[in-house]
């Protein structure tokens, strides 16, 4: 099996070096057979990396411990579920997963573009064995799945304990079907430079592929999010941990990039900006990489630091100097033919929207790599968390939810006034009216104000823009209100799917806001029948006890939970010890509700029938995981292809219409 | 009626705000220090062992009367700058707050600017096109919108 893998991966690398060395010699040649055998050798390199995928599955399932990558991850007491999901947890697995899927998506490529982008397709294909080439080498020679111990153990090092959650067997996978899928859009953006043909076909042809891969990176952040909540036993959920940021910093990238293509589908223009931004997009992919397995700057995620950093780096300096070449050698095809119109025009918003989702990126760029400039310029390293980044984003996002707002209200070309003040008149008067609502209601902190009365006023457009498309329907075609806001959202799919998505963003922002400023917190010592309270809940110690499992020796606390002297029931936080590892986690008890989650923590205990609690309250925090789920429906609804309806003839009888005909029927017409 | 607003306006700022008084000294010291153990973690988001005695000592300094820039100054004396969890704003550290806000402002100005010039040269450019020409073409794109039922606006 192991001599298998090791075979497995050299033919994977041998493959994806033929395909790109077929596709270029094809190119140069105009040679269809050299093009075909480059296509087909992807799909050898795919079957050759399924096959190292599920030699490794079948190795870490049954405890092949001959292999060090086996031995170091996993133990005789492991479940298998999370056996498997070891297959990314150490280096040399998460890359293996990086090259299959790179494999598998650029075979899906292959067969979506049989007979269409014919002229990008050898260009695009060569470029992703590029990227191939380098992560299979690095299988290869650096960090090889398939290496063997060298001596005989019957017992491996065994997964973390932080990583034995359900969270984190998905959390990885997202990120990388995220990370991986921006390697499509790059691709054909590469071989829109290379053929010249800049026009939006690129864009359109990889649209579904970008929406995905910013669906999962999404998706993945927040399901990191959710694990740290769950798992890590501090109450919060981001700790703009530099590995955290490496994968944030692309789906702002890849947000600004969906929106700003809607300007050159629609109006030719932005063309440099786009293709930078996907760019950028894909290198701050390889950048997280970079971050997570350098070990160049201190992070909580460096699991697994090693001499990967500089190959990554040079990797990384390849395709900035490659891009840019090409972007500033096509400067001149890039060049859009049209300028905006007016300063009050939807392109002008999306303008702003990439201005700040960018800024976004750059603070958090600028805050992740301080550590390193201020040791290169004062000699001292300065540390840079999350309070850092908590003060630095909080306006930028504030102003990223009103554009978010405004956006899709304002006209393309030229905003009237009374276009203007038709679509605002109502939000405005919801935003000031949740302003004044919410600063009686107590709330005083201005960030906070903003950002709820924003998201409230953001919520009302969207609303009033289903509002008027179904109220048109319902008029002109004699749709009742169900029909017509079905066939309003299933017929417009992208805006309502968009609006939908905005919606969820809405919900993660107020969660956010809710979890962070307006968190309660206490902490007290008890003893068995002791209580303690916070806001209106009461807390009372039951008991304490411990006992022993085959991975872990666990130290539980039972408490009675009361709220305004209603039972809640029974919730048992833990500490608990892993033998293997010689590691202590904390296990919490969380009661969630639409308002707030009580989070309980067993800080600390002994025999002596004492333990110390510290137990939080969470306002909003539910939305967040709500969001989430809107997000991710929105996502696939926007996604999902429309039916194609047969277009009629325009002439009975006849497909092609010859247009000069038309044009003369239509001055006639005039 | 307008005494009657200033006296409504002036009596929301007596409901009392949504905060937490109670533990706001000990958790903004506890967010303000990183963990010494290694773990690149903020102290209030590590669960170790050197988590625990640390936020102890704080604890018995602020029962001392200590205020939080004397405990941050005890820490950075024994760690360095290194155990803040933020730049402070001062000297070369100010820079990591500020850049941020000065490249979006001025990348902001610049992208205000150039749309203004650019919608200017369009203005001046329709400026050109006369009067009957943008009515007979005004009249076409009505007549052609009055036919329009299809499509994506977005």
């Amino acid at each position: 099996m192991i001599i298998v893998g090791q075979i497995s991966l050299a033919i994977a690398l041998a493959m994806a070096i033929y395909s790109g060395v077929a596709s270029i010699i094809g190119i140069k040649n105009r040679s269809g057979q050299y093009l075909e055998s480059g296509r087909r050798s992807i799909f050898s390199a795919f079957v050759a990396l399924s096959t190292a995928m599920m030699l490794l599955s079948i190795a870490l399932i049954t405890k092949d411990y001959r292999l060090e990558y086996v031995a170091e991850h996993v133990s005789n007491s492991l479940p298998s579920f999370y056996a498997f999901s070891a297959l990314w947890s150490g280096q040399a697995g998460s890359l293996l997963l990086w090259a299959w899927l790179l494999s598998l998506f650029s075979s899906l490529v292959i067969i979506q573009n049989k007979k269409k982008n014919l002229e990008l397709l050898p260009y695009v294909v060569a470029t992703l064995s590029g990227i191939m080439i380098f992560f299979v080498s690095l299988l290869v020679f650096v960090t090889n799945p398939f290496a063997t111990l060298g001596y005989s153990v019957t017992q491996g090092s065994g997964l973390n304990p932080l990583l034995q959650n359900p969270g984190m067997v998905f959390h990885p996978p997202s990120l990388y079907l995220g990370y991986v899928g921006f390697a499509i859009p790059f691709s054909f953006a590469i071989g829109a430079l290379i053929t010249r043909k800049l026009d939006s076909q690129w864009i359109l042809s990889t649209r579904r592929w970008t929406l995905f891969a910013w669906l999962f990176l999404g998706v993945g952040n927040l399901i990191g999010a959710k694990w740290a909540y769950v798992e890590l036993g501090w109450g919060g959920f981001w700790g703009w941990d530099p590995v955290e940021n490496a994968s944030l910093m692309p789906w702002l990238v890849g947000t600004a990039f969906l929106h700003s293509v809607m300007i050159q589908e629609r109006r030719d223009m932005l063309k440099i900006w786009n293709v930078t931004l996907i760019v950028f997009t894909f290198i701050l992919t390889i950048f997280g990489t970079f971050v997570t397995r350098s070990g160049i700057i201190a992070s909580v995620h460096s699991f697994g630091q090693s001499k990967l950093g500089p190959l990554f780096l040079s990797f990384l300096a390849l395709i900035i100097f490659v891009s840019f070449y090409l972007i500033y050698t096509r400067r001149k095809d890039l060049k859009s033919r049209y300028h905006l119109d007016s300063i009050l025009s939807r392109e002008s918003s999306f303008l702003f929207n990439n201005l700040i989702l960018i800024g976004a990126v750059f603070a958090v760029l600028w805050g992740t790599l301080f550590p390193m400039i201020s040791e290169a310029v004062i000699g001292t390293k300065i540390t840079v968390g999350a309070p850092f980044f908590n003060t630095v984003t909080v306006p930028i996002g504030i102003a990223l939810i009103l554009l978010t707002g405004i956006c899709p209200l304002i006209s393309w070309r030229k905003a009237s006034v009374s276009n203007f003040t038709k679509n605002f008149l109502i939000p405005s008067a919801v935003l000031v009216v949740a302003f004044i609502i919410l600063f009686v209601a107590g709330i005083r902190d201005f960030y906070s104000l903003m950002a709820f009365s924003l998201s409230i006023f953001v919520i009302s457009t969207i609303v009033l823009e289903f509002y008027r498309g179904t109220a048109a329907r319902m008029k002109y075609n004699n749709e009742n209100l169900f029909n017509g806001l079905k066939n309003l959202v299933l017929k417009y799919r992208r805006r309502y799917g968009g609006y939908l998505i905005h919606i969820g963003m809405m919900l993660i922002f107020i969660g956010i806001t809710g979890a962070t400023v307006f968190k309660v917190e206490k902490e007290k010592v008890l003893r068995k029948g002791d209580s303690m309270a916070i806001k209106n809940y009461k807390l009372t110690f039951l008991g304490s006890d411990n006992f022993k499992t085959q991975l872990a020796e666990k130290f539980i606390a039972t408490l009675k939970i009361e709220k305004d002297g209603k039972n809640l029931g029974i919730a048992t936080p833990s500490k608990e010890y892993y033998y293997l590892q010689k590691q202590t986690t904390t296990e919490v008890s969380i009661t969630s509700g639409i308002k707030e989650d009580l989070y309980i923590i067993l800080a600390g205990g002994d025999n002596t029938g004492t333990v110390n609690i510290k137990a939080k309250i969470n306002p909003l925090i539910g939305w967040i995981w709500w969001g989430g789920y809107i997000l991710f429906a929105a996502t696939i609804f926007t996604m999902w292809p429309s039916k194609k309806k047969k277009k009629p003839a325009l002439i009975p009888g006849k497909e092609k219409v010859n247009t000069k005909n038309l044009e003369s029927k239509i001055k006639v017409k005039g | 009626m307008k005494k009657n607003l200033l006296i409504i306006v002036l009596s929301l700022f007596l409901v009392p705000p949504l905060n937490n008084a109670q533990t706001i000294s000990f958790s903004e010291v506890e967010s303000s220090l990183m963990c010494t153990c290694g773990c690149s973690m903020v102290l209030n988001s590590c669960q170790c062992g050197t988590a625990d005695k640390m936020r102890a000592k704080i604890k018995s300094m602020i029962s001392q009367g200590k205020n939080k820039d004397q405990i941050l100054a005890s820490y950075v004396n024994l760690f360095g700058e290194t155990v803040l969890s933020a730049p402070t704003k001062e000297g070369f550290n100010l820079t990591a707050w500020i850049i941020p806000f000065l490249v979006i402002g001025t990348v902001g100005f610049l992208l205000f600017q150039a749309v203004n010039k650019w919608s200017g040269k369009r203005t001046q450019q329709f400026k050109k096109i006369p009067d009957d020409l943008l009515l007979e073409y005004g009249t076409k794109l009505r007549n052609e919108l009055d036919n329009f039922d299809d499509g994506e606006t977005t």
